[in-house]
């Protein structure tokens, strides 16, 4: 908690203006915006009709308004078991990062999501808004544990069926699925939503400090690996997650997504006043 | 005999057993596999990992396997190490094996890899020791001029290893004979005790015993001596052909033949290597520099240098080379370098004549280089009843007493002594008891005791009345006109005496005491004789130079008109007054024990070693001091209640310990560059030098310390997580 009131002084300090750029704020007032004309046909609302085109043309022509949208920010976290690793845990790590990205959104009034992959399509999120929600949210995150055992692809499938509006989605993950990480991201490239990928990964993934002959059960699908440590083992690993850390970096880009790395030593704070604004989530 | 392989593994049984262990590593090996399972996020890129590793997979299966060929080389090496690879080498033979080694004074030349010959001896020993299997019995000798058993007949290695390193370098002289003799008396016991048991072991006597023989051959072939059961397949040589030696060889000091009152050292420096050397002896008195004189040397010669000694009274004396000439010769043996002479109080000998009167001896007696031995003191034999005569006779006071016609009063005196014409008291006793009176009677003439001769000593004398005081088994054997027939030239006394065409008109049959020796013996018997006495020696003339009777003087010889008469005389003087005057002067041998002759009646002396360690001496019941610990080379003290009493040295004087070239065999082939090392011939067996090192070269040792270092790798691989 103290670590939250502290960003949220921090943040307050730094992101006093505007999000971001496709984000239309609902504070221009009440006003609509015209979008197109068509003919009036039985049924329309009277109310919509353009009378001056009426009297001008004498004919009955309905005034089309873009709906009004919420900027919705959602944040998807990846609460599996493999985030319960790391000291902080990837999931601490992640709940750290939502509730501040989370808090910026609220003191922006935007409407703000916090789920978690593991959610079944009827289960929603609670709809934050307005700073009084911050506790709400904050509990929100608590509850999350990590224990789901839903595959990245599923969560994400899901998450989309749930909300269908569009905004900023934050997908906070470590992407490890023996499936692959693409299908999911797929999914929210299909929404036409500002998406954000955070990776997450813990020290420990980054350097493992192993030795000798060892086998490694994996925590999700207590799959087993056998190996002997060894310097080009350990190399190999390291050009692994080289390759796969970039190879994700090149798929979000190619879509228009957002790639951002992080690992569980890296401070909040840090994250959040250098590598996001940089990024331009925040600013 | 040079197999490659000494298999260790006695009972074949063991060999499907030794096999087994690599299959069983293996299998372990592949068995074990008890991973530590550790949760990880996930295995995803660990598997990506592990399959890039697997696609080049041989390679990196053989690096994945890397412990287990370590283990596997591991104990290969193990199972190498126990078949005992080695090469260059005879396996130890025989079933009972006797070392001898040989700690003498050129053991010491440091011409080998090791410290000296005999580590590198010790070394060889060792090495073989190693190889006996468990039912040899062995036994260690070593040899000096006098051989020693280090180690009787055992099968324990570690106490042959023991009794090897105990061995220790002497100064000695070397003569394998004595080795020789104890390997036979001990080749062939019926029993040998071991000692740790107690427990007689019959070893059985037919049986071969192999002799190793480890020596640098510096000692004559042996003749005249059987090998028997001994089998000295191998002699071992140690050192080389081409070392060189530059050594002092003799140092000693006396008058100078025409001042008589300087004295000179003389000594002699050998160069035994190839090349003519040039060496500086550099002369010190007490540890002061005196003098230093350039000597050159042709190959394999000795030079003498002179040095003069003015002012020089007692004390220490010291030769030695100069090191700048000894490193140009490579100079092998140390101990040689050395040479220590005494210089002792040159006191003149105090001689006593006593006689009746008797001119052609004094005569004799007078001549100047008689004088430079000492005072010669003539008395009356009156003294000899004299209290006076009798304490300083008893106190060793003179070097020599010759009693013309008359023996001591009551005792014989401590000196040495010559009996003219009488026989010494106690000679009395031991002499052969003779029919008295015997048929021609020719002599029964009874010595002429404290009466001055009364009782004539002449020709057809006859009175055959006992002298009163003696006891009755005195009888000697007078003979007239003795021809000489036979004469002991070899001893001192006798040196350039010729006896050829003496007559004698009558004298006593002496036959020496016990341990004595016959000088002069004639057609009836010895007529001259020496033998020992508590430390001193009586030599005794059986015929008188000349008979003093009634006041007048006649000859009973014609010797005295011959040039061995003075020359006796000097001989005598030389080797009776000359011995105890200068005798400590001269060197000892090392190792020898030395009566040590002095004028003091202490129970026991202190004598100072050149290490400054004092011992102290024991007078023994016949009044010697025996000196037994002469081991060192150098410069003795003979201390009296701390006051220098007599000095003397020890030397190691030996030109064959001090070539220290190993001699080389006669070769046919002219062109042969190499030379063999000379066999060594005992009796009519000729042993043949080994050249090569019998001790095998054993590879187990660096085998199992490579297989430690493997086990070491793997570990560090293990634990590193690293691959070359």
């Amino acid at each position: 908690m103290s670590q939250l009131e502290r960003m949220e002084l921090v943040s307050r300090k730094i992101f006093r203006g505007r999000m971001k750029g496709e984000r239309r704020s609902k504070r221009k007032g009440q006003s609509v915006e015209f979008a197109d004309f068509r003919n009036y046909v039985a049924g329309d609302d009277l109310r919509t009709l353009d009378w001056n085109l009426y009297a001008r043309l004498d004919k009955l022509i309905v005034k089309l308004f873009l709906e009004e949208e919420d900027l919705h920010f959602y944040t998807l976290i990846d609460s599996s078991p493999s985030m319960g690793f790391g000291d902080p845990t990837k999931l601490q790590y992640a709940k750290q990062l939502a509730a501040a990205l989370g808090f910026i959104g609220l003191i922006r009034s935007d409407r703000v999501v916090i789920e978690s992959l593991g959610q079944t399509v009827r289960q929603r999120g609670p709809v934050l808004r307005g700073r009084r929600s911050v506790w709400r949210m904050l509990d929100t995150l608590n509850a999350m544990e990590p224990t789901e055992t839903v595959s990245l692809a599923e969560g994400v499938k899901r998450f989309c069926l749930r909300n269908q509006g569009k905004g900023i989605v934050v997908l906070i993950s470590d992407l490890m699925d023996k499936e692959g990480y693409e299908a999911a991201l797929r999914y929210l490239v299909a929404r036409r939503v500002d998406v954000y990928v955070m990776h997450i990964l813990s020290q420990e993934e980054i350097d493992p400090d192993v030795k000798g002959d060892l086998k490694l059960v994996d925590c999700e699908d207590q799959d087993m690996a056998e190996i002997t440590v060894s310097a080009p083992l350990l190399a190999r690993y390291k050009k692994t997650l080289d390759a796969f850390t970039r190879g994700a970096q090149d798929f979000c880009s190619r879509r228009g997504m957002h790639y951002l790395l992080a690992h569980n030593q890296l401070p909040v704070k840090d994250l959040m006043s250098n590598y996001l604004r940089r990024r331009g989530l925040v600013r | 005999m040079n197999s490659l392989f000494r298999n260790a593994l006695e009972p074949y049984w063991l060999w499907p057993l030794m096999a087994l262990l690599p299959l069983a590593v293996l299998a372990l090996y592949f068995l074990k596999l008890k991973r530590e399972p550790v949760e990880v996020p996930s295995t995803y890129l660990w598997r990506k990992s592990i399959e890039d590793l697997h696609v080049n997979s041989l390679w990196q299966k053989l690096r994945q396997s890397l412990l287990l060929f370590l283990q596997l080389l591991l104990l290969a090496l193990a199972i190498f190490a126990l078949l005992r690879p080695g090469w260059e080498g005879d396996r130890l033979e025989g079933q009972r094996i006797i070392f001898a080694i040989d700690n003498s004074a050129s053991m010491g030349a440091k011409d080998v890899e090791a410290e000296n010959r005999l580590a590198e001896a010790k070394q060889h020993v060792i090495q073989l020791v190693e190889q006996m299997e468990s039912d040899m019995l062995a036994m260690v000798i070593s040899f000096n001029d006098e051989a020693r058993v280090v180690q009787n007949f055992t099968s324990n290695r570690r106490k042959l290893r023991e009794a090897v390193e105990k061995i220790e370098l002497t100064s000695h002289t070397t003569d394998l004979l004595g080795a020789l003799q104890l390997a036979d008396g001990l080749a062939n016991p019926g029993q040998v005790v071991e000692v740790e048991s107690n427990v007689a072991i019959d070893v059985g006597t037919g049986e071969k015993t192999t002799l190793y023989i480890f020596s640098d051959g510096r000692f004559d072939d042996v003749k005249d001596f059987s090998l028997g059961n001994l089998e000295p397949q191998f002699f071992i040589p140690l050192g080389e052909s081409d070392s060189g030696n530059l050594a002092i060889t003799a140092f000693s000091t006396r008058r100078n033949e025409n001042r008589p009152d300087e004295r000179q050292a003389f000594a002699q420096v050998s160069n035994y290597s190839a090349e003519p050397q040039t060496a500086v002896v550099e002369l010190s008195h007490n540890g002061k520099f005196l003098d230093a004189q350039e000597v050159e040397i042709p190959a394999g010669d000795a030079r003498g240098v002179t040095f003069s000694l003015i002012g020089v009274t007692s004390g220490k004396l010291e030769a030695k080379l100069a090191s700048s000439a000894l490193t140009a010769v490579g100079d092998a043996l140390e101990v040689d370098n050395h040479a220590y002479s005494a210089v002792n109080d040159s006191a003149t000998g105090r001689v006593l004549l006593v006689t009746p009167g008797n001119r052609l001896l004094t005569t004799a007696l007078a001549t100047e280089r008689i004088r430079r031995y000492g005072e010669i003191e003539i008395a009356d034999p009156s003294v000899l009843t004299t209290k006076e005569h009798q304490d300083l006779a008893d106190s060793g006071a003179y070097d020599l007493i010759i009693y013309d016609q008359c023996t001591p009063e009551k005792r014989m005196p401590r000196s040495n002594t010559m009996f003219i014409g009488t026989l010494p008291l106690d000679w009395r006793t031991v002499a052969k008891p003779t029919v008295a009176n015997d048929t021609d009677a020719s002599d029964a003439e009874s010595d002429e005791q404290s009466t001055e001769g009364e009782e004539s000593a002449d020709t057809e004398a006859a009175d055959d009345n006992k002298d009163d005081s003696d006891e009755a088994t005195v009888e000697i054997d007078r003979v007239n006109n003795p021809q000489i027939i036979d004469q002991a030239r070899e001893h001192p006394l006798m040196a350039y005496v010729e006896l050829g065409d003496i007559f004698i008109r009558a004298s006593n049959i002496v036959p020496p005491a016990i341990g004595g020796q016959v000088l002069v013996e004639s057609t009836d018997g010895p007529i001259i004789s020496i033998a020992p006495r508590e430390g001193f020696e009586d030599a005794v003339l059986g015929f008188e130079v000349s008979i003093y009777q009634d006041g007048g003087e006649y000859p009973n010889t014609n010797w005295y008109r011959r040039y061995s008469f003075p020359t006796f005389l000097l001989n005598a003087l030389t080797y009776f007054v000359g011995q105890s005057q200068e005798g400590l002067d001269r060197t000892n041998l090392p190792g020898r024990s030395l009566a040590l002759r002095t004028k003091s009646l202490a129970k026991e002396l202190t004598v100072t070693g050149p290490d400054g360690l004092k011992q102290t001496v024991k007078r023994n019941a016949d009044g010697t001091y025996l000196f037994h610990d002469t081991d060192q080379p150098g410069y003795y003290e003979i201390l009296d209640k701390d006051q220098v009493e007599n000095r003397f040295t020890v030397n190691l004087f030996d030109g064959q310990e001090s070539d220290v070239r190993i001699a080389t065999a006669p070769d046919d082939n002219p062109d042969d560059i190499v030379e063999s090392a000379a066999g060594l011939k005992i009796g009519h067996v000729e042993v043949a030098a080994q050249g090569a090192r019998p001790a095998r070269k054993d590879l187990w040792r660096p085998l199992l310390l490579l297989a430690v270092g493997v086990l070491l790798f793997e570990w560090y691989i293990y634990n590193r997580r690293v691959y070359l």
